[in-house]
């Protein structure tokens, strides 16, 4: 009974040791203790941002780390990363390293391979690293506008001055505002004192009395005309003379239309004389061209004096 | 009654006889006549007119020797009024003239002719009086002239020459005064005025001025 407790317990602590061991092993393989590493150098112009065990990521995936970096002698920044086997495969020659620094989230490599068949890189191949800075492209496109915030204060400045021209706009409009308070006239404040004020009263009052001269000079103008008016328009005025005037015009006229119209009857008379003459003229032609037709026929027939040949003076 | 059909047979048979002649040369004849006469009264627009009419009449035979003639009746005309001018018309025309009588006539107007042969026939005579410039022979050239408008040309031909006297320019106021040519006559008795002037017979010379004033004064607005 005894050694059967004893084998009990025997067991159980080998089981249990056993378990530690494959726990062990299991994490161990897990962090990849035994799965062998590829090493690659990149060069860039900056270390900032850089930092050991920083992911490189491809399509997304993590599939290796820095491993290490440090400043040559040429000023350059070589940092070492370390590739799993497994993933090796991924980066040749043609791969591009470009070093991420996002505005939020921590600072990442990037590795892009467009031609996954090309040479794979050996241990001494050094590969250019690309810089997408987020941050700095960010504080560029603020630039411009931190700029006009500024401008903006600045002109906030001027305009709530002492001196500026809002601030005396306001005193002026606070002054008006008192001078309303203690209900002085629009004249007294336009004109600064109270005589000028007594002044305009006195000129507006003399305006008035000239303006009613001027009403009694209209309706002096109008007697005159309703005079006028009976002198031109009544009944022994001046229009009724016209009036009588235009009607002997118009039987004047109306004798001259009489006087036109016989004048165009003789007209067409004229113009059928006209045709009876031109009649005349053609029977003339007619007739001159008999004669020279017969002179023609006589000069054929007569014996001539004439030489044959023209002769000059 | 007999001798009248006597004279009409005699006559139908000479028109038989006498040939055809064209209308345009009857008609150039008539309008070179009237062209001449209507120059030397001094009726200008009827010479310009029988002038295009005779150029007309002319032009019908398309011949440069016959269109000449028309522009050297004008010169003539000319020359024989005292206008003397180069006839420029006619300088155009020569090297399409055959007839060498209408090139000596232009030699003859426009002044061209050195020596007789390049006058035309009928002038031959005056220019070689003109030559020794014996005035008492040129005026006895002149009064056995017949015809009046040869008479003017040669009475021209001497006073352009300078050969003449105021007998000379008489005997073509004289001839032009008959036919009715009263431009003619004017200019010639101008003439003579200037003559008697210019040898102090004022006497004459104011019978002169009166005998011109009769038609000039006439003349003259109102």
């Amino acid at each position: 009974m005894k050694s059967s407790a004893n084998f009990r317990v025997g067991l159980f602590l080998i089981l249990s040791l056993f378990m530690i061991a494959c726990f062990i092993v299991f994490i161990l393989v897990k962090k990849n203790v035994f799965t062998n590493h590829l090493y690659y150098t990149l060069s860039s112009s900056t270390g900032e941002g850089i930092t050991e065990g920083m992911p490189l990521l491809f399509s997304g995936f993590e599939i290796g780390k820095v491993e290490h970096f440090e400043l040559d002698s040429k000023g350059t920044v070589l940092v070492l990363v370390k590739v799993p086997e497994e993933h090796a495969h991924r980066i040749n020659k043609s791969s591009v390293f470009t070093l991420e620094r996002p505005l939020i989230g921590s600072s990442r490599f990037i590795v892009t391979t467009p031609n996954i068949t090309d040479t794979p890189a050996d241990s001494n191949y050094v590969f250019e690293t690309q810089m997408v800075d987020d941050i700095n492209e960010v504080i560029k496109k603020l630039q411009p506008m931190v700029e006009k915030i500024d401008e903006i204060a600045t002109n906030l400045k001027t305009l709530t001055d002492e001196k500026s021209h809002l601030n005396k706009t306001l005193v002026h409009v606070e002054k008006i505002t008192n001078d309303l308070a203690q209900k002085r006239g629009i004249i007294e404040m336009m004109a600064g004192d109270k005589a000028a004020a007594a002044q305009f009263r006195e000129g507006v009052a003399h305006l008035n009395n000239s303006l009613g001269e001027i009403e009694t000079l209209i309706s002096n103008a109008n007697k005159t005309l309703v005079k006028a008016d009976d002198q031109i328009l009544g009944d022994e005025g001046t229009l009724s003379k016209v009036n009588a005037i235009v009607e002997d015009v118009n039987k004047k006229m109306a004798d001259l239309d009489i006087l036109i119209a016989s004048l165009i009857k003789s007209g067409e008379n004229l113009q059928e004389g006209t045709k009876d003459m031109d009649v005349l003229r053609k029977d003339l032609d007619s007739i001159i061209n008999s004669v020279n037709s017969m002179v023609k026929d006589v000069r054929k027939v007569l014996p001539t004096t004439q030489d044959k040949e023209i002769k000059l003076p | 009654m007999r001798l009248f059909f006597c004279i009409l047979s005699i006559l139908f048979l000479i028109s038989c006889g006498a040939g055809h002649i064209p209308a345009w040369k009857q008609n150039a004849a008539a309008d070179t006549a009237n062209f001449i006469e209507t120059s030397f009264v001094g009726n200008e627009s009827y010479a310009s007119k029988y002038f295009d009419k005779l150029l007309e009449d002319f032009r019908m035979t398309v011949d440069p020797d016959e269109i000449v003639k028309a522009y050297l009746t004008k010169c003539v005309v000319r020359f024989a009024l005292l206008e003397y001018s180069e006839c420029r018309e006619v300088a155009e025309m020569l090297p399409l003239l055959k007839n060498e009588e209408n090139t000596a006539y232009y030699n003859f107007v426009s002044g061209k002719a050195r020596k007789s042969e390049d006058f035309p026939k009928k002038y031959r005579d005056i220019f070689e009086i003109s030559q020794n410039c014996n005035v008492e022979k040129a005026n006895s050239e002149l009064s056995s002239e017949k015809n009046p408008t040869t008479l003017l040309i040669k009475a021209s031909f001497l006073v352009k020459n300078n050969c003449y006297d105021a007998e000379t320019a008489g005997f073509a106021i004289k001839a032009a005064s008959k036919e009715g040519w009263k431009k003619v006559v004017l200019k010639y008795l101008a003439l003579q005025l200037s003559y008697f002037e210019k040898h102090g017979d004022m006497q004459n010379a104011e019978l002169l001025k009166k005998r011109m004033e009769l038609v000039v004064s006439e003349e003259l607005p109102e």
